[in-house]
């Protein structure tokens, strides 16, 4: 099967290197999404050997996945998996995500920390996300465990289907939107987040989750 | 009176501007028409304030004042949603261009790239045996 693996960056030159050697080992096929990052984000993706794809102004992780995605399926991709490039994932939880599509049974993977394992979570962004995962059943009609893990695969019909149109951190709750309108199968699956110092000092904070609520809704309402 | 006279001299020439862009076709006539009737109900508001009182009595608040705030802030927070809305989309229509120009420059790994340490189908991800 034609997988491909997309990887959104933003600045992530310094740990983007030992991501993608340990990525291309499992999968030849990679593509980097560079979001305008202005380190050596792009460079490091090339000397790796995978697909560049960059965005001449930077537009959001939301805009990046879409474009990836794009490229994948241009590229004939059957199954694509969606990887984060700040060293939070684990490359051996892709193939646990990927059987449920493989076996034809199901046409969304997504991964949950909260059914595997999230190490240094700290405990105020785990309150954050379990208030996130109530949010979501309310307005996304969607029973998940883990709202906003970028760790996902769909086969290629489903990210056909899926229109992301939110540029930034919204589009992890459109996603699960368009699951519910799309009556696609999805099945959650256990996968390891390992919170780094990298991830921790780049990531989102825990406020920037009630913005992204207020964005999401805001959209929703302008979709009226 | 001063403040009437220079409320209504505002209004004046806001009507004519109004109508000189619509007239340069800069403006359309939905809009000319909004902001033309807003100003004719700011003067008639000013110039008869007893006039706004009964309008206000009408809609169920004490005085004509209180209604033009109200309606005001309406107005205000609707025109505000409509410029967020429209900001959106222009946001979209900038992401869907650099897309396409990051789209139509990809770059593509040298055929001959070693990084899997040259490993073909065997280590590539496998289906269901």
């Amino acid at each position: 099967m034609n997988i491909w693996i997309v990887v959104p960056a933003f600045n992530e030159a310094a740990v983007l290197g030992p991501v993608l050697g340990a990525l291309r080992k499992r999968c030849p096929n990679v593509v980097v999404v560079d979001d305008a990052s202005n380190d050596e984000t792009d460079q490091v993706a090339v000397r790796q050997g995978v697909s560049v794809v960059t965005h001449l102004i930077n537009r959001g992780q939301g805009a990046a996945l879409k474009t990836g995605i794009d490229y994948a399926l241009s590229q004939g991709a059957e199954a694509i998996v969606t990887f984060d490039a700040d060293g939070q994932h684990r490359v051996e939880d892709i193939d646990a995500l990927l059987q449920p599509l493989l076996l034809g049974s199901y046409d969304v993977s997504l991964g949950s920390r909260f059914l595997g394992n999230a190490f240094a979570i700290p405990p105020f962004r785990r309150i954050i996300l379990r208030l996130a995962v109530v949010f979501t059943r309310i307005f996304s009609r969607v029973h998940v465990t883990d709202t906003h893990n970028g760790l996902r695969a769909f086969t290629r019909a489903a990210a056909l289907k899926i229109r992301i149109s939110q540029d930034r951190m919204e589009h992890a709750s459109e996603i699960l939107d368009e699951i519910t309108i799309h009556h696609l199968r999805y099945r959650e699956v256990p996968v390891t987040i390992a919170y780094t110092a990298h991830s921790r000092r780049k990531g989102q904070g825990n406020s920037a989750l009630f913005k992204i609520a207020a964005k999401y809704l805001f959209h929703r309402i302008s979709r009226l | 009176m001063i403040l009437k006279v220079a409320i209504f001299t505002v209004a004046v020439l806001a009507v004519a501007y109004t109508i000189r862009r619509w007239h340069r076709r800069e403006l359309s006539s939905g809009i000319a028409v909004f902001w033309s009737l807003f100003w004719f109900v700011v003067v008639v508001f000013i110039w008869m304030p007893r006039a706004s009182d009964a309008f206000a009595a009408r809609i169920g608040i004490g005085r004509g004042i209180d209604a033009a705030m109200y309606l005001g802030f309406l107005v205000v927070f609707y025109l505000f949603f409509r410029v967020s809305v429209k900001l959106e989309r222009l946001e979209r229509h900038i992401t869907r261009v650099v897309r396409h120009l990051a789209l139509k420059d990809a770059k593509r790994p040298h055929p001959s790239s070693s990084i899997a340490t040259g490993q073909t189908s065997e280590h590539s991800l496998h289906g269901p045996h």
